[in-house]
């Protein structure tokens, strides 16, 4: 019996994934962007996963992460409201899947 | 499976890749396995080893550039970037600190500098009683970056400097 792929002429596999984990500097600024560097990728057929939804710093502040492919080998991770108050530096877990 | 730590601008490392690509470039760093310990660690040139507090190693503090060519040169306000049309000669000085007092130590160290199309240059900085000075000829149009990473890479740990990095922009005129 023909799968699903086979009968709508997706490709539907997932080609490969790529997995990270980021460390947002102490001391950066509020909106902090970073370019990460991964394997090349086809970003048509390409989705981001962040993995770290929230994270809170010791005085209190909050980090909202966002994680977007920019390029077919960068991704962007954005901090808001980051709090540059002691020696908190959020980590950020992240995929990159890529699908055939 | 491919392991890298990425490294920023001072040869920390702040992202750790698991790929199944292969990745050729100067700031992602291939590691055999997956060790989030070495997140924050600096690159040696050979291995990641753990940061001193930054007050124990010296900084070079930039404090002139200057160009032998008639048009002069432009420099940001924080001397990161300079732009200057070649042919020219740059001059710099700086200050070699520790805890904001000058080291009254003498001596030499190289400085290699890079072009984004991966070329690579070295000269010789002289230290005196502190004060750093080295020049540069620049004889064609290219984006040349000097970084903390790459002036300590071949330098013993304990010989560490800080910097903040340069960036020349060597325009046609």
């Amino acid at each position: 019996m023909p799968n699903f792929s086979q009968l709508f002429g997706g490709g539907g596999g997932v080609k490969g994934v790529q997995r990270g984990l980021t460390v947002i500097q102490s001391g950066a600024t509020a909106n902090y962007r970073l370019k990460v560097t991964i394997g090349a990728v086809n970003p048509a057929k390409t989705s981001v996963n962040i993995l770290t939804q929230y994270s809170s710093g010791s005085e209190g502040s909050e980090t909202k992460i966002v994680a977007q492919l920019i390029s077919s080998t960068i991704i962007e991770i954005y901090a808001m409201n980051y709090s540059s108050y002691g020696s908190y530096a959020p980590e950020v877990s992240w995929e990159v899947i890529e699908y055939s | 499976m491919n392991y890298y730590l990425q490294i920023d601008g001072n040869g920390i490392g702040y992202s750790l890749l698991q790929s199944p690509v292969a990745i050729d470039q100067p700031d992602m760093i291939r590691r055999s396995v997956y060790d989030v310990s070495e997140l924050g660690q600096r690159w040696n040139g050979f291995d990641f080893e753990e940061q001193k507090p930054d007050s124990d190693f010296p900084w070079i503090v930039l404090g002139e550039i200057v160009s032998d060519a008639s048009s002069g040169c432009l420099t940001s306000p924080d001397l990161s970037e300079v732009t200057v049309s070649f042919p020219a000669r740059l001059s710099f000085a700086a200050e070699l600190k520790l805890k904001d007092e000058v080291l009254q130590m003498d001596g030499s160290f190289r400085v290699p500098i890079r072009s984004r199309d991966g070329r690579e240059r070295v000269v010789i900085a002289t230290v005196n009683q502190g004060v750093i000075a080295f020049s540069i000829s620049f004889e064609d149009s290219r984006i040349w970056e000097l970084t903390e990473a790459m002036i300590n890479a071949d330098l013993p740990p304990e010989r560490h400097m800080r910097f903040k990095g340069i960036k020349v922009f060597a325009v046609e005129a």
